[in-house]
């Protein structure tokens, strides 16, 4: 029998049998790759693994070892044809979740006034939810944690509506247990039972989304359903009847486009109305018995007598529990506390399911799914053959995911990005600032002066808070534009391309493509890179990839590149800023071989992933982005900066009977350095004032010239020779990351952890700058 | 010491104050950076 990796480019088969197993089958399902569906091979990643295939109408991406656990057959004739537009038959317009002649007096069971409305907002990834939670809430959002597990959490209040609760649940495929995304949403909607979901769909992905509408239906809450993206829809000459799919699932059905904030008012409207009077859906079940036998509705049917008591005692919803157990989702069944009895009448009541049906249990709910879902869009969806978003995607894919291209365009890429930050863009906004930095502290030293303010007091401010504050506060333009780009790179979807071609290298060294966006977000900041590793599925994955961002140098760290490779090294600026860059990936490259080797024996996880079509970010969404970054650069400049710079001004001014030193080598600073300098005397960095700028670089990054401009009272680069700044730049790039960023890693994997990666890290770059060192000697660096 | 020492004094004894209590706090939170779409954020409310 054929399997999926052996077809070839542009061939559409038909899924016969679906192998593996576990959880990762029920997400193959769950994603479409039923038996009976057809896929289509786009291409293969430029290395030859994974697999981009076409099926539902949007691509997924599958490793050759996964596709050869799926039978499949050849078809002749494609199913996705262009449907002939549909004769138009009006339906009435059912009206639920409104008001006026469509609601009764006395129907539904109203929430007591006052009370504060829930919404769980609930999608796709790459549906819009973010949009649409922008647009919901505005600015009014906290951002959160769900408790014992690292998933996001967003809260917000509905704009004009000052008693509701929206929550961003993260994005999801299914109700499956497969990621710890599906699980906490899952438990958000069944144990903090919101008033109402509102359910995210994109309708250019119509089918696949659905598949979780049809679960969130099971549930039985007051649901209303958002079809987003309709402007991209009926640009490409589609529609849907919007009166004939909301009779279909009982629930109302509002068309919406986040982006161009069109129908969000009424989606609100609607929203209110489901949850403030409970408005259930209509419906929940969606077998057919007239289809195949009736198989399958008889078995849901069936256990859902079977069980009712059961489910009824631990309070959830009879329909989705009784397709979970089918399912055999071991956290459901857990919870029933089912006698032996039940057990065996459920085992053979499923069994003559699978008889009957010809497929094994999962397979045949997620085909009774899908089934239901075809019949309502063919009745209900008019879908153009190629959306212009996607003709114009498969055209940039050419070159973006070619297989001579796709590497090269990567590096282009990377390159032109940087060399918009550090040349043009961020180097011509760096030197307004600096300029005004400049000014700021003349006009303060005149003032002070003019006050005839204390020398003391004169020389913690001048010399000590803005000579350490603004050199670093010029790095803002800098790290704000590359964050710019960075986040411009991933919501257009270019960063989903990269996780697909760059999967068989990751996976050389133990890590999935998923990895590399954490370590793409390094580059920008180690704090988000090492919370954004919670998309991992993967345990082990996520760990392995903590471990690793730090050697992907962080924006923090610019400050200390600029300034020394300014000092030192002007005519060679561009290639040591890309060889440290390299200098770092390489290292990660080797610890991560290490780790594969040791701590984290055993395969990545495996890599099945949607790309979206290229879009272009909102700019609502970058601009809130980059002024929420620029609030905390400013936010920590101003608090763990300033604290450094303080007490460094104070331990290097004054000695330890407290009175102030003419030479900062008598100081209380000098002292203490002074005793862990012979461990750095190696590595180049004995001088006690290096040191001192390393330590407060454990702060913040940004300190350490900062540090080393008070100590070196402004002139470090007659101070330090070039071999010593190569060796502290060399150390910069690979020692501890700073403390916000092992704060995060703490929070992610715990003290032990946290305090590893510091001890590991400096280790680490005390080694390599030994090398490196040695090398330098070598070429004659002096 | 003059009036304008002490106000001066004042000002960063009350910066130093507000640094420290924001840094802990931050600290003990993991951090945030401000990506909200990407960070976990405070986990306390």
């Amino acid at each position: 029998m054929e399997t999926l990796k052996n077809i070839k480019i542009g061939e559409t088969v038909r899924v016969e049998k679906v192998g593996g197993e576990g959880a990762l089958r029920q997400h193959f399902l769950d994603m479409g790759l039923i038996p009976g569906a057809e896929v289509t091979l786009v291409k293969y990643a430029p290395m030859g693994d994974p697999m981009e295939l076409r099926l539902h109408g949007y691509e997924l991406t599958l490793r050759l070892a996964d596709a050869d656990e799926i039978e499949v057959c050849p078809v002749t004739d494609k199913k996705e044809e262009v449907r002939e537009k549909k004769k138009k038959q009006k339906t009435e317009h059912p009206g639920l979740g409104e008001g006026g002649r469509f609601h009764a007096k006395g129907d539904g069971v109203p929430l007591e006034k006052g009370t504060v409305i829930r919404f769980a907002l609930v999608g796709n990834q790459n549906c819009g939810k973010t949009t649409l939670f922008n647009r919901l809430t505005g600015s009014k959002q906290h951002v959160g944690n769900f408790p014992g597990v690292t998933v996001d959490r967003k809260d917000g209040s509905i704009i004009g509506h000052d008693d509701t609760l929206i929550t961003d649940l993260p994005g999801i495929y299914s109700m499956s247990p497969y990621s710890s995304e599906e699980i906490v949403s899952r438990n958000f909607v069944l144990n903090e039972k919101p008033h109402a979901i509102i359910n995210i769909v994109d309708v250019t992905n119509i089918e696949r989304n659905l598949y979780l509408t049809m679960q969130l239906l099971e549930m039985n809450i007051p649901m209303v359903v958002a079809l987003n993206m309709m402007d991209e829809l009926t640009s490409n000459g589609g529609s849907i009847d919007i009166n004939h799919m909301e009779k279909r699932l009982g629930v109302p059905v509002v068309p919406i486009s986040a982006a161009k904030n069109k129908g969000i008012e009424e989606l609100v409207e609607h929203a209110m109305h489901v949850a403030y009077y409970q408005e259930r859906p209509l419906r929940y079940d969606f077998c057919d018995k007239t289809e195949n036998g009736g198989a399958v509705h008889r078995c849901l049917h069936g256990i859902s007598h079977l069980i009712e008591d059961h489910v009824e005692a631990i309070g959830m919803p009879l329909r989705f529990v009784t397709s979970k157990v089918i399912e055999d989702d071991p956290l459901v069944i857990e919870k029933l506390d089912l006698d032996q009895n039940e057990i065996e009448t459920m085992e053979h009541i499923v069994s003559q399911m699978e008889k009957e049906r010809g497929l094994d249990r999962s397979s045949a709910i997620a085909d009774m799914r899908f089934r239901f879902i075809h019949r309502l869009c063919d009745d209900t969806v008019n879908k153009p053959a190629e959306s212009k978003e996607h003709i114009r995607s498969r055209r940039i894919d050419k070159v973006l995911t070619g297989k001579y291209t796709a590497i090269p365009a990567f590096i282009l890429i990377m390159g032109l990005v940087f060399f918009l930050t550090f040349n043009v863009i961020g180097a011509f906004l760096q030197d307004l600032f600096e300029m005004g930095v400049d000014k700021a502290t003349e006009l303060t030293d005149k003032a002070l002066v003019h006050a005839h303010v204390n020398t003391v007091i004169h020389d913690l401010v001048i010399d000590g808070i803005f000579a350490g504050v603004g050199s670093v506060l010029s790095f803002l333009p800098v790290i704000v534009t590359l964050f710019f780009f960075l986040s411009m790179l991933e919501d257009s979807g270019y960063i989903a391309r990269v996780a697909f071609f760059m999967d068989k290298l990751l996976r050389k060294v133990g890590l999935s493509g998923r990895s590399i966006v954490p370590l793409l977000i390094g580059f920008g900041c180690s704090v988000p890179a090492v919370m954004s590793t919670r998309t991992l599925p993967s345990e082990r994955d996520r760990k392995m990839t903590i471990l690793l961002t730090p050697f992907m140098s962080c924006t923090a760290k610019l400050p200390i590149y600029a300034f020394f490779v300014n000092a030192f090294f002007p005519k060679r600026g561009g290639f040591i800023m890309v060889g440290l860059y390299l200098l770092g990936i390489v290292t990660g490259i080797l610890a991560a071989y290490l780790f594969k080797g040791t701590l984290f024996r055993g395969e990545a996880v495996p890599f099945v992933m949607e790309l979206p079509n290229y879009r272009l970010p909102a700019a609502k969404n970058v601009a809130q982005l980059l002024w929420e970054k620029a609030k905390d650069f400013l936010q920590r400049a101003f608090t763990v900066i300033l604290i450094a710079t303080v007490v460094v001004w104070f331990l290097q001014s004054f000695d330890t009977h407290l009175n102030m030193v003419s030479d900062a080598g008598d100081s209380i600073l000098a002292g203490i350095a002074g005793i862990f300098a012979p461990v750095m005397s190696p590595v180049g960095l004995g001088d006690w004032r290096i040191l001192v700028a390393l330590i407060s670089g454990f702060m913040a990054k940004e300190s350490v010239v900062s540090t080393l401009e008070i100590l070196y009272s402004g002139s470090v680069g007659a101070a330090m020779t070039s071999l010593s700044a190569g060796c502290l730049l060399v150390f910069s790039l690979l020692y501890t990351p700073c403390v916000a960023a092992i704060a995060a890693v703490k929070r992610e994997l715990g003290k032990k952890y946290a305090l590893a990666v510091v001890v590991w890290q400096c280790g680490v770059a005390w080694v390599v700058t030994l090398i490196i060192r040695a090398v330098l000697i070598a070429i004659g660096v002096s | 010491m003059n009036i304008a020492d002490i106000v001066l004094i004042v000002l960063i004894a009350a910066a130093l104050v507000f640094a420290v209590r924001a840094t802990v706090k931050n600290a003990k939170s993991g951090s945030c950076c401000g990506n909200c779409a990407k960070c976990g954020g405070c986990s306390k409310k």
